[in-house]
């Protein structure tokens, strides 16, 4: 399962940066900690604004996104995020623990990569599930 | 010729008598008569007779509350038009499959709570319907509809499925943070561990995740119920999922030492059909062989894809699930499909199911279209059968 063989330095030795927004401080905790410890250089986020201001300011090759926050939620976040043009551009994984049939139409409209719902992913899964998809659009 | 007149006053008489007799009777069948309505306007039911074209005979007091007419705008009217019933996707049901037509065309004794009115001012309002016919001289001559307004059982349904939802989605949270950090632990990912140490954390992962699945299942029952399920087809393979609900099953079937046998037929690689309601149906019932089998039995899995030689009919998906396990007793046949329900037998050897897994397969077989069967003996075997339609 220890995966730290897997060498995530690109050729100019920049880790990959991924963005993790989510209310929850012990899901967030967990899944930094995690990502750390494969190697990521990891940003984190407690809310939809916050979020949106370090993803637009970090530029992470990925964001891993709850739907449930307060204030500016998931698909707000998403679609303020989409508006710009790094941000149309840049993937997303949702994961949330919604498992609400209207909310998944609108994410996949704004471009999701994925939708995991969170009770039903294991930390490593989510893990292998960013690597795939990272591993996709290096190449 | 002239009759006597004694014959004429005597004729008279005889008459006068009947008169006088029928009049002192008349109090009396005013009395009955008045007896009756008051009876009929007391029945704390809405009730309208009608004759056996429809036509409506009378109509009582809670009738004309519950549909908005009164008595005399509803009698001689065809009750087909003045009350539409309306089915639970807001569809008119067409007058052959009403109660009430039963009761009038076959004599049948209909009762549902499955409708609504639709009253005079156009509201749609729920009842509980029970529809009989009348019978005078072994010939059907008309029929009765009693009904009782049912919205504030409905209102209750519906704030208990909206309860379990929410729940339901409340619980996963933390669910998830225990999956998560347990699974962190055992995989020594936050430094080494004993054996023991990683034998209890693995215990807690295995509780966590009978605890999400329970979850899981009370948020399908919460779907089923509030009708906000989504039938959504795409490709799906089958024997792949078949196969998936095995391998999750391999350390019980290989501690019991089970000979699965398999065979898919068909094309089966690139099915149509809703993914979780398949996955759910197989999921369930290969479980419950595998649970409810002794040691050393047999359970036979049989799928396929059945073209149907009526031209214009849908194609078939049917799924056989067969073992020699402890069987169903027959005191508890009608009751399995009920939620919660689980038999004697069983919970002895499996303290842990829900009572909600063939609740579930029926429920949403029957959200497809499809039907499911079943045959059993006590110790000697259960066959259930799923049949789905594709699209």
């Amino acid at each position: 399962m220890n995966s730290g063989a897997w060498d995530f330095k690109m050729a100019s030795t920049e880790k990959l940066k991924i963005l993790i927004i989510e209310d929850e401080k012990t899901l967030l905790n967990v899944l930094f900690d995690k990502f750390l410890r494969e190697g990521f250089e990891v940003y984190k986020a407690e809310n939809g604004k916050e979020g949106l201001k370090c993803a637009l300011s970090n530029r992470p090759q990925l964001i891993v996104l709850d739907l449930v926050m307060p204030g500016m939620d998931g698909l707000a976040m998403l679609k303020k995020l989409r508006e710009d043009k790094w941000g149309n551009k840049v993937p997303v994984l949702i994961l949330s623990n919604l498992s609400d049939e209207g909310q998944i139409k609108e994410a996949n409209g704004r471009g999701v990569i994925d939708y995991l719902v969170k009770s039903n992913w294991g930390l490593g899964d989510v893990v292998e599930k960013v690597k795939q998809t990272l591993n996709v659009s290096v190449t | 010729m002239h009759k006597q007149p004694n014959d004429l006053i005597m004729k008279t008489r005889q008459i006068s008598r009947k008169i006088l007799r029928f009049k002192e009777l008349e109090p009396i069948f005013e009395r009955d008569r008045d007896k009756d309505e008051a009876i009929l306007s007391s029945i704390g039911e809405g009730l309208i007779a009608t004759y056996k074209d429809g036509r409506i005979i009378l109509a009582n007091p809670l009738a004309e509350q519950a549909l908005g007419w009164k008595e005399g705008e509803l009698v001689g009217k065809s009750l087909f038009t003045t009350h539409p019933l309306i089915d639970a996707s807001g569809k008119e049901v067409p007058a052959e499959e009403r109660p009430v037509y039963r009761a009038l065309h076959r004599g049948e004794r209909v009762t549902t709570s499955a409708y609504s009115y639709k009253m005079k001012n156009g509201a749609e309002v729920p009842f509980a319907i029970t529809a009989t016919p009348i019978i005078m001289g072994g010939k059907i001559t008309g029929a009765i509809q009693v009904f009782r307004d049912i919205s504030k059982e409905r209102e209750i349904e519906r704030t208990k499925s909206e309860l379990i939802s929410l729940v339901s989605h409340q619980l996963r949270t933390p669910l998830s943070g225990i999956n998560w950090y347990v699974e962190a632990l055992a995989n020594e990912e936050i430094g080494k561990l004993n054996a023991e140490q990683k034998k209890y954390l693995q215990e807690v992962h295995r509780a966590n995740k009978k605890l999400v699945e329970l979850v899981y299942d009370f948020l399908n029952v919460s779907r089923i119920e509030l009708g906000t399920f989504n039938v959504q087809t795409s490709v799906v393979d089958i024997k792949a999922t078949s196969k998936e609900a095995l391998d999750g099953l391999k350390p019980i079937i290989d501690a019991k030492k089970l000979e699965i046998s398999e065979s898919y037929a068909g094309n089966l690689e690139a099915v149509q059909i809703d993914r979780k309601i398949i996955k759910l149906i197989l999921q369930n019932l290969i479980t419950n062989s595998v649970k409810y089998t002794k040691k050393g039995g047999k359970i036979k899995i049989g799928i396929t894809a059945k073209t149907p030689l009526i031209f214009g009919s849908a194609k078939k998906l049917i799924v056989t699930i067969a073992d020699n396990g402890v069987g169903i007793p027959k005191k508890d046949r009608q009751k399995i499909f009920t939620k919660l329900f689980r038999a004697d037998n069983i919970k002895i050897l499996d303290t842990d199911g829900t009572g909600l897994g063939l609740y579930l397969v029926k429920s949403f077989t029957e959200l497809c279209g499809g039907k499911i069967r079943f045959k059993s003996k006590e110790n000697v075997g259960t066959t259930f059968s799923v049949i789905l339609p594709l699209s």
